[in-house]
């Protein structure tokens, strides 16, 4: 039987006396799954430790089959992120030079960059026209971000927030790039607190008071 | 993968005064010291002996303060989610300093040439041992970057630090003239090795396989105080704090 990519068994997390998840399990394949809830409910506290950036206090996370205590270089290949912050990106280099730098260190071949990454700017809308990255607007930001997330092709996607900072059109690519995405049977963990953006036939979760409960679209 | 070599030349190029300010900095500082050891003829020993000092300030505090650039610029979970991984990207930021610090023992030496008329006698050949000593000096900083990962605020004490362990290593005096107990702690630094071979302070060959174990020894210690460090951090959370 194929395991699933994604297995949180039993995971919990505090910070200080604050519990803010609570025993949660859950097993995800593919499409998309949406996590929701107030500010400071622990949806990002959540997605960073799907995505083996933090650890639980106690249950265990697997990403293909692999605990992510130990998180190794071939689970990290795999997926990939947007964070609500963009501040992981390099400021002082250009749309293209940033994301050859994230090609190189996923290990992606400088001729497989030198392919994908026009068709990355071209899918999220940027025109490269040689400024650094922090001349660009939040949204602009943001577009690059997401062609960051899919620089290496991953089978996980982790977006936090991916639609902030987006004006009508860069949610509609968005929108576009997950469905396309979910097409491909890739797994996309979002978390987002912005419900009329939630794409069709996700499931969704929603946290409260550190519990997490699936509803019905 | 060296593309995080040529990333961080890039953004030397591109922030030119602090640049400018990173390879001309080392002469000013040094030439007071080589000047005065004019009056006791160690002129070149001293030069030489700072360029070393430079060279593990450069990697020690360049790794370390390479963590928390990369905590303040919010990069750092570009690293730690990526296939290179930290401490292969700690090993890559090893292979850019030895860039940096050979850019900065020539513009230095040249500098003292020109403007002292203290030269290096054979500056290229001086450049390759360098190179040599800098693993033990790498190794070294593994250790400092575990404990700047733990103590945030220990990055703080960077200058402070830089002026004991130049001291410790003999960088102004011969090391051999200290007291016992303060030997002791002068010989764990790897500078110290390197410092002494080039002043020919000892005769004893010991020295190199006893800096050869406390390399191996320091890399250990380092690589398994980074990995335990790491996942500290994690079951913390606070990889975005600096």
């Amino acid at each position: 039987m194929d395991q699933a990519r994604l297995i949180a068994d039993n995971i919990s997390k505090s910070f200080g006396k604050k519990e803010i998840i609570h025993h949660f399990s859950c097993s995800l394949n593919e499409g998309i799954h949406v996590f929701t809830g107030d500010n400071g409910c622990g949806k990002t506290s959540l997605l960073k430790m799907m995505m083996g950036l933090t650890l639980p206090d106690s249950g265990e996370i697997f990403l293909f089959g692999e605990n992510t205590k130990i998180f190794s270089k071939h689970t990290k290949e795999k997926i990939n992120f947007v964070s609500a912050s963009d501040r992981t990106l390099y400021y002082k280099l250009t749309a293209t030079e940033n994301l050859k730098y994230i090609g190189h260190i996923y290990g992606i071949k400088k001729k497989d960059c030198d392919c994908i990454i026009p068709q990355l700017l071209e899918m999220v809308g940027i025109q490269e026209e040689g400024k650094y990255v922090e001349t660009f607007s939040t949204g602009m930001k943001k577009r690059l971000m997401i062609a960051k997330s899919l620089i290496n092709d991953p089978e996980i996607l982790f977006y936090d927030e991916v639609f902030s900072g987006l004006d009508a059109d860069g949610c509609q690519m968005a929108l576009n790039v997950l469905e396309r995405l979910k097409k491909q049977g890739k797994l996309i963990i979002l978390v987002t607190h912005q419900a009329d953006l939630i794409p069709e036939n996700s499931t969704i979760y929603q946290l409260k008071d550190g519990k997490i409960y699936v509803l019905d679209r | 993968m060296f593309w995080i070599v040529k990333k961080e030349l890039l953004m030397r190029l591109r922030y030119k005064m602090l640049t400018i300010n990173l390879y001309l900095y080392p002469f000013f500082l040094i030439a007071p010291y080589v000047l005065v050891s004019e009056y006791y003829q160690m002129e070149g020993n001293v030069l030489i002996n700072m360029i070393l000092w430079v060279w593990l300030c450069q990697l020690l505090f360049g790794i370390s303060d390479g963590i928390s650039e990369l905590r303040i610029e919010g990069t750092f979970m570009n690293i730690l989610m990526s296939p290179c991984g930290f401490i292969g990207y700690l090993f890559y930021k090893y292979f850019f300093h030895i860039i940096d610090c050979s850019i900065i023992t020539i513009v230095t030496a040249s500098l003292s040439a020109i403007f002292l008329d203290i030269r290096v006698a054979n500056l290229f050949l001086f450049l390759a041992a360098c190179i040599l000593f800098s693993i033990s000096l790498f190794s070294f900083s593994l250790l400092f970057a575990g404990l700047v990962l733990k103590y945030k605020k220990v990055r703080s004490l960077n200058y402070f630090l830089q002026q004991v362990f130049g001291f410790l290593s003999g960088y102004t005096n011969n090391v051999y003239r200290f007291p016992t107990y303060i030997r002791f702690f002068s010989f764990l630094i790897p500078l110290t090795y390197s410092i002494v071979f080039f002043n020919q302070t000892t005769t004893n060959n010991m020295i190199f396989i006893i800096l050869i174990a406390l390399t191996i020894i320091y890399f250990l210690l380092g690589i398994a105080f980074l990995k335990k460090e790491l996942h500290d951090l994690r079951k913390r959370g606070d990889v975005e704090q600096w």
